[in-house]
């Protein structure tokens, strides 16, 4: 059996679209954007289409951020990631403006009692720390190591590119076990934990709590 | 339409819509001084900019804004043409 890592294209696209709406879904039938924004899973996946298209790097919507595993030259796996605040600009400013340009205005005006509510269980992301975010294994490649892999590569890439950075962050819904578990395996801590008591939020997210990790990379 | 006089009316959306009388802004002010001015505020400042002096402003002009300054350069550049 032979793995890859390699940089994503946007011949990837589709795979990472995929990625990114099972993400969200996180075992659930619940795609929060479509739940926030009062939208279509067709509608979540137009916007999406146009944003990866920009290809704005700092968030986890941009192509160039994830990295895809292959097994024997199949994707297996994809794993997004960025350096916070790398271009002066935090990846929830960059990706409101992103909402703003891609989506009606009057919809995600309407959704900001929504947008509110998950601000509750939101974490600050710490500047010049390296994000991962989005993780997908393809069920029949489930157990290879893939998110360990991707996780590895993430750092190896970043270091060799000259960035300087302490610090991992991941954030993941409490109820998704599989990233919980691979990132405690690979030495993630949990650094903070939020509940959000307003059950509302389970109109719109699996589940009301999100759990930060943490890794120090010289640790 | 000068600086100052675009400040001024920026910092009267930023202060209804924050719901904070006392924001001063400067044109070095950052999102990161200004408590409450995070992502979903963000969109509602720049929806409101854009209404109060109706212009639109393209998304890499938005991703350019580092500070208030680059929002008043940006809201004189578009209604003085």
């Amino acid at each position: 059996m032979n793995i890859t890592i390699r940089k994503a294209t946007i011949e990837d696209k589709e795979f990472i679209t995929t990625a990114i709406i099972e993400a969200e879904k996180s075992g659930s039938d619940i795609i929060s954007y479509c739940k926030i924004f009062s939208i279509s899973e067709a509608e979540f996946r137009e916007i999406l289409s146009n944003i990866l298209d920009e290809d704005f790097e700092g968030q986890e919507l941009c192509i160039s951020g994830y990295l895809i595993a292959e097994v024997d030259g199949e994707r297996a796996a994809t794993m997004g990631g960025w350096l916070e605040k790398e271009s002066g600009m935090t990846s929830s400013m960059i990706k409101s403006n992103l909402l703003m340009h891609f989506m009606d205005r009057n919809k995600l005006l309407d959704a900001a009692p929504n947008l509110k509510l998950m601000n509750e269980i939101d974490f600050h992301r710490d500047e010049n720390s390296l994000q991962i975010e989005i993780s997908y294994t393809v069920d029949k490649f489930r157990g290879l190591g893939l998110y360990g892999k991707l996780v590895n590569e993430r750092v190896r890439l970043k270091l060799e590119s000259g960035k300087t950075f302490e610090k991992i962050q991941g954030i993941v819904l409490k109820n998704n076990n599989s990233p919980v578990n691979a990132l405690t395996k690979l030495g993630f801590v949990k650094a903070k934990e939020k509940t959000c008591t307003n059950n509302d939020i389970l109109n719109l997210l699996p589940t009301n709590t999100k759990i930060l990790y943490e890794k120090y990379i010289n640790n | 339409m000068e600086d100052q006089e675009i400040l001024e009316q920026v910092n009267k959306l930023f202060t209804k819509i924050l719901k904070k009388p006392n924001v001063v802004l400067t044109y070095e002010t950052t999102a990161a001084d200004v408590d409450g001015w995070d992502s979903l505020t963000h969109m509602m400042l720049i929806d409101s900019v854009e209404k109060h002096f109706a212009i639109k402003l393209k998304l890499m002009e938005v991703m350019k804004l580092n500070n208030v300054g680059d929002l008043v350069a940006i809201v004189k550049l578009k209604t003085t043409k």
